[in-house]
């Protein structure tokens, strides 16, 4: 018994990997977005189908679950969380509902505040009062929680956020409440904030703490009712669910800090990155991941996915560490359309899955990438046969005449701005992830994941000058394939504000320590080896006068000098200049507590034999941008491509999920493991040399 | 002579865009000044070699519009002797800047030796020299008193630092956070010049100014296609400043005289009251700065969402009379004209309420917050705050409520609030309450924004404060209008109760000097207009203000017509029914 298996549910799609005894398996199933655990089951069926075992004698094989979830975002988008009430500080109410002060399109006036997750009427206020410093400044009225306990009871409210002004500097009214609510509301899901995110901003933690309570009950009763299907299949293994940061919990941990699991399906793509780049000896790449509707970036350095701590979700703020995620309506959905002036744009409107574009034959007719791809000869009418689609080229040339039209270009042409012009949208996506950290795109591989990634990921790289990208073989479950790469992460955060020059190094280290006990109690557990836990200070500075903080690892014991000269040096690295006169202040102490996973290994995937002419399929009319034209352009089967294969662009690379665009001055290699590795010029080939098995092949 | 291609035009479009978003981006997290960080008032450009507006990226919009008249002013002033590696700073409103406390620096950008574009930076800083920290003082007569005045003036020549001339910068500045913010401009602007660079290495100077010229065309040509859809005609519309700052009845008028005439559409503000003795006057690139607010905010309510570029606002033409409120005469201080972005939205959204009703707002509250400086006694230091929490609402459209406590339309949902626990943890104040104002919104079938009630202790030592804004009800302020029947928003009160039991009504442009500790302030800022019929809304949309705490059953029925039952949280239907029906009989 030994199978370890990633399970990635979304919103159209069930992704599974299944890793163990020998075996790589691939598996997709319809996702079931009314009970997510029903695909769950089905395509483990599915899967004990195929390895020719009943689903008991499989499940019974199964070691490891990892699995990443839609449920909590969804229920945020749809506004179909718990039954949610707020205790707020009296004076306050509106702390939520006023969010930053911000409105994120300043010139419409039609736009509107996001409705509050919690209504006014349950935004109840608390006599009590803590300062800046932890002092009482008024006591806890009790009374006022019973009578907000009765409100809440009576309207049916099945979780409660407490926020409290300064709670972090004193959370003994917020713990009291707590147990007070336990008592008037046994069934609530109660969520302190001092409990939650200790660390200043009441907005922030206001939020993040509702966000939390909001989600709390429907994550708990997503994972009963799996676990209890699990156990119903006699499951004797670990399940283990993906967080945001990143980071693998199990599924009591999950429970009791829901809002980690918010963004928990696409956290693991940066680690699926760093998985196909790990055996080669390389720790930091770019990831992209672009699907129908969005394009995804990520960016890994020093072996380790950048966290943001400001994300939002459905415009509320989480600020619990979270991968950071940039996320660009761009995909393979989207549309294109000629402003009144007669500029191109692409998207934001898209065509979805339904219609979808107009080359699915299903009754769209607005001109999208995806009929931009089949037009230019990226894509085969026969591209998508695996799933069991045929697109329609005719169509697609129907759909972009009128634009090409108003353009006075050719069909072809008009395509081929579209395609240019969402390759330089996604560019500038991830652009942006690395140069709001002060890193420069060209030092970093990309990594690509996504049915439509493949596509577009050479010309996206020239943009930016990347040398080089990696195309795993199966990039459609790139997430599902990071949760099994995965190691237990949970963050503590303390506030603790004071000019740095004045902080009591021995105040810092209790607080860390207090971090670590209680870092290291959770990991203990969720079953990992105290030799296989470790832990990770850090701490929030910047200039005083600042408004953004930049967080900078420590060593202990903490020498404040050598925290001021790492921030100094950090600052310029992001900012390009830092001013060592100035004084610094601390914000906040940090600590991840990091449990170490047991990582199977990259298995060789590619064919043990073939050759390039023996996958060649077909030539086919393929858009080329030094031509300006169609011109024919070899088609190669990707699954018949073995390890050591290389051919030199123009060529298409087809494979059952996805199409690898191989453009002129661009050569492909297959790697030890079958994934390809897609390059141009002298950094590119140095980069592809290094990687195990490119060449092998004669 | 290149032919533009159209595709290459919008992706060059999209890089130049992205340039001045990164630009921003890297000010953003590098800055120091609280008010230029923390608001966000600050904005990056991207010009070409005339000084063109490219693209541009702005957090705060009424300074968005000021780095390009100062940018004009420089290359004619330096003409000729522009080079590679100057780095040109700039604050003064008599030579193109709207506002002296917001500094912008220029620098040129050479490729194979000749100059193809500029880029910019420009942000409000914390302090500018003159008589009082922070700048806004409502007893200055004179630009002398309220600002070190900077013409155009190198501060890189050739690569090289100027360091006697940086040093007579910085000594004229009290706060060394103003040099740093200064580096960080320099900074953004390095790297924006850094990426036009790599895109003519690339592209050519040839190609790359064919197609911007192609860009601008285009964006000319989408924005006069919309004002062709406005009806042609002569539209007037007025608002109302009260208080100068050192007569708070004071009363000026603030007129607009607006022509649409096919694409064109000119903004006339001749007939505005004469220029003030005090601060409240405004320079003409604030002005325009404000004019471009209220134009776009029009256009993205007929559906338009473009960046903006020089052909944007190539359409607009502006007219004001010298010696005027708006754009007075040397050497009348201003710095309070950014604020009177209020007055300028205003006259201009009325002027067009029965041209344009679908795209104009009811009257929005007119902002009003402090500016409190002093000693905090836990650190022995200045502490320099600004209440921007305080916030009113805007008014409502066809369509859509006002947005609650949005606050100043010059950086309409731009600004950002102080944090709660961040604003007493960094400044010697402690809040009581911060909450929307209930029945502040306008009444209408659209409801105007709500407002909001605010309180704080004063903590510091030796604390003076300055209110920035307008609309005090006890200085006699008219209240922001309803449109199409619908109700009058709210205006704003300030109170200070000293610790010896007597009591102050703040006015709006005032400066209160040595505030005790104890001392309490009690803010309550008014929302914003309505838009229609109220007894045409919803009754469950009222109620559910009802049931929030946000409407009082009075209102709902007196406003509404809507009569809410006993248990306050269902409609009485039969009351409700015979209370709107009497409305209209």
């Amino acid at each position: 018994m030994s199978y370890r298996i990633g399970i990635d549910v979304g919103g159209t799609f069930t992704d599974f990997l299944l890793l163990g005894e020998g075996t790589r398996l691939v598996h997709k199933t319809s996702s079931t977005p009314d009970d997510p655990s029903r695909g769950f089951v089905t395509g483990l069926a599915e899967i004990a189908e195929q390895l020719g075992l009943d689903l008991e004698a499989f499940v019974a094989r199964l070691d490891l679950i990892v699995h990443g979830t839609t449920v909590t975002t969804n229920a945020v988008l749809t506004h179909r969380g718990a039954r949610t009430g707020l205790l707020v500080t009296e004076g306050f109410r509106d702390v939520l509902a006023l969010r930053d002060g911000t409105r994120e399109e300043p010139y419409d006036n039609r736009l509107q505040p996001p409705t509050p997750l919690v209504p006014r009427y349950l935004r109840l206020p608390v006599g009590q009062r803590t300062d800046h410093a932890g002092r009482e400044l008024a006591p806890l009225v009790e009374d006022d929680v019973a009578t907000a306990a009765a409100t809440f009871r009576e309207e049916g409210v099945e979780a409660v956020a407490i926020s409290f002004m300064h709670s972090p500097a004193d959370p003994a009214h917020e713990r009291r409440t707590r147990d007070l609510l336990r008592e008037l509301l046994p069934d609530a899901y109660v969520t302190a904030s001092s409990d939650l995110l200790p660390q200043v901003r009441y907005y922030d933690r206001t939020s993040t703490t509702v966000l939390n309570a909001y989600v709390g009950p429907i994550i708990s009763r997503y994972l009963d009712a799996l676990t209890g299907r699990l156990a119903e299949l006699r499951f004797g293994g670990t399940l283990l669910i993906m967080q945001s940061n990143g980071g693998v919990a199990t599924p009591a941990e999950i429970s009791e800090r829901a809002a980690l699991s918010l963004l928990s399906g696409p956290a693991s793509g940066p680690t699926a990155g760093l998985w196909q780049l790990a055996p080669h000896g390389l720790r930091e790449c770019i990831t992209v991941d672009m699907g129908g509707t969005s394009f995804d970036a990520a960016l890994v350095k020093d072996g380790e996915p950048l966290l943001m701590n400001d994300g939002t979700v459905d415009r509320w703020r989480l600020a619990l560490p979270t991968i950071d995620i940039h996320t660009i309506g761009a995909g393979g959905g989207s549309i294109a359309w000629l402003d009144e002036g007669g500029l191109l744009h692409v998207g934001p409107q898209s065509a979805g899955a339904q219609p979808g574009p107009a080359c699915y034959g299903r009754g769209g007719s607005a001109p999208t990438v995806t009929d931009a791809d089949l037009v230019l000869g990226f894509l085969g009418e026969s591209s998508f046969r695996h799933g069991g689609m045929t697109l329609d080229r005719q169509a697609a040339v129907d759909a972009f005449a009128p634009l090409a039209e108003r353009l006075g270009l050719s069909v072809e042409q008009a395509a081929a701005g579209v395609y240019d012009l969402v390759n330089v949208t996604m560019a500038t996506g991830v652009r942006d992830i690395s140069v709001r950290r002060g890193l420069d795109p060209r030092d970093f591989p990309l990594v690509v994941a996504g049915g439509a990634g493949p596509l577009h990921a050479a010309a996206i790289a020239r943009e930016l000058e990347i040398p080089a990208l990696l195309v795993p073989r199966e990039s459609s479950i790139f997430c599902a394939a990071g949760m099994l790469m995965s190691d237990f992460k949970h963050d503590g955060v303390r506030a603790y504000k004071t000019p740095l020059a004045m902080a009591d190094e021995s105040r810092i280290a209790a607080l860390i320590d207090e971090m670590e006990r209680a870092g290291r109690d959770t990991l203990a557990r969720e079953g990992v080896p105290a030799d296989r836990a470790e832990v990770r200070g850090a701490l929030d500075l910047r200039y005083v006068g600042q408004w953004h903080e930049l967080t900078v690892p420590i060593d202990l014991p903490v020498d404040r000098q050598a925290v001021a000269a790492a921030f100094h040096e950090e600052h310029d690295a992001l900012f390009g200049h830092s001013s060592p006169e100035q004084p610094v202040e601390l914000l906040a102490v940090r600590l991840v507590a990091i449990g170490r996973t047991e990582k199977p290994g990259l298995t060789e995937a590619g064919p043990d034999t073939g050759s390039v002419e023996a996958a060649l399929l077909d030539t086919r009319p393929v858009w080329s941008a030094a031509a300006r034209a169609l011109v024919p352009t070899p088609v190669h089967d990707g699954a018949a491509l073995p390890s050591g294969a290389r051919l030199t662009g123009p060529a298409i690379v087809e494979l059952p999920s996805t199409t690898i665009v191989v453009p002129d001055g661009f050569v492909l290699d297959v790697d030890a493991y079958g994934a390809f590795a897609v390059h141009e010029g002298e950094r590119g080939a140095a980069f592809a040399a290094g990687l195990h098995g490119v060449g092998a092949a004669a | 002579m290149t032919t533009p291609d159209p595709i290459l035009a919008s992706v060059l479009q999209r890089r130049v865009q992205a340039i001045s978003h990164e630009m921003a981006t890297v000010l953003m997290r590098s800055s120091r000044s609280p008010i230029f960080n923390e608001i966000g008032d600050l904005v990056t450009v991207v010009f070409d070699r005339d000084g063109r507006t490219l693209a541009q990226t702005e957090y705060a919009s009424i300074i968005a519009n000021g780095a390009q008249p100062p940018l004009q002013r420089i290359i004619e002033y330096f003409a000729g002797d522009v080079h590679d590696g100057d780095v040109i700073l700039h604050n003064d409103v008599y030579s193109g800047g709207n506002q002296n406390a917001d500094v912008g620096v220029f620098v040129p950008i050479f490729w194979r030796d000749q100059l193809v574009a500029w880029t910019a930076s420009k942000g409000h800083v914390a302090d500018i020299g003159g008589m009082t920290a922070g700048g806004y003082d409502p007893r200055a007569r004179d630009v002398w008193q309220e600002a070190f005045r900077i013409p155009p003036l190198k501060l890189h020549d050739r690569g090289e630092l100027r360091r006697d001339v940086w040093d007579l910068v910085r000594a004229n500045i009290r706060l060394d956070i103003v040099a740093e913010d200064i580096k960080a401009m320099i900074g953004a602007c390095t790297i924006g010049r850094r990426r036009i660079v790599d895109l003519l290495d690339r592209y050519g100077a040839e190609t790359f100014d064919a197609h911007m010229d192609y860009v601008i065309e285009a964006s000319e040509r989408q924005v006069r296609a919309e004002i062709e859809r406005w009806p042609d005609g002569v539209y007037r519309g007025e608002s109302w400043m009260v208080s100068d700052g050192l007569d708070p009845t004071a009363r000026y008028r603030v007129a607009v005289e607006i022509t649409v005439a096919g694409s064109d559409i000119t903004f006339d503000f001749s007939a505005t009251d004469d220029q003030a003795p005090g601060f409240t006057n405004m320079p003409a690139a604030s002005a325009i700065g404000a004019i471009r607010i209220a134009f776009l905010m029009l256009v993205t309510a007929g559906g338009l969402s473009i960046p903006a570029n020089h052909g944007v606002f190539a359409p607009i033409r502006t007219v004001f009379r010298k010696g005027s409120l708006i754009d007075p005469r040397f050497p009348a201080s201003t710095i309070f004209g950014n604020q009177m972005c209020d007055e300028v939205v205003e006259a201009i959204m009325l002027a067009l309420s029965d041209a344009l009703p679908d795209r104009v707002t009811a009257g929005w509250n007119q902002f009003l917050c402090t500016a409190l400086n002093g000693v905090d006694p836990r650190t022995d230091e200045p502490s320099v705050s600004l209440t921007i929490f305080q916030r009113g609402g805007p008014g409502a459209m066809r369509g859509a409520d006002g947005y609650d406590a949005l606050g100043f339309s010059g950086t309409p949902g731009s600004m950002r609030s102080p944090d709660m626990e961040m604003f007493e943890l960094s400044t010697p104040h402690l809040m009581h309450y911060y909450e929307y104002l209930p029945d502040s919104a306008g009444h209408g079938e659209w409801r105007g924004g709500y407002g909001t009630r605010s309180s704080w202790t004063f903590l510091g030592v030796d604390e003076a404060g300055t209110t920035i804004g307008d609309d005090v009800a006890s200085e006699g302020a008219d209240p922001p209008h309803g449109l199409f029947g619908g109700g009058e928003g709210g205006l704003n009160e300030l109170t200070l109760r000293f610790p010896d039991g007597t009591t102050k009504a703040w006015g709006s442009k005032e400066i209160v000097e040595g505030i005790p500790a104890g001392t309490v302030c009690v803010s309550r800022n008014g929302g914003g207009g309505g838009y229609g019929d109220a007894r045409q809304r919803p009754p469950e949309l009222v109620l559910a203000e009802v049931r929030d705490g946000l409407l009082s059953a009075e209102a709902a029925r007196r406003d509404y017509g809507v009569a809410i039952a006993a248990d306050g949280r269902t409609i009485d239907e039969q009351t409700t029914r015979r209370l709107r029906q009497e409305e209209r009989a």
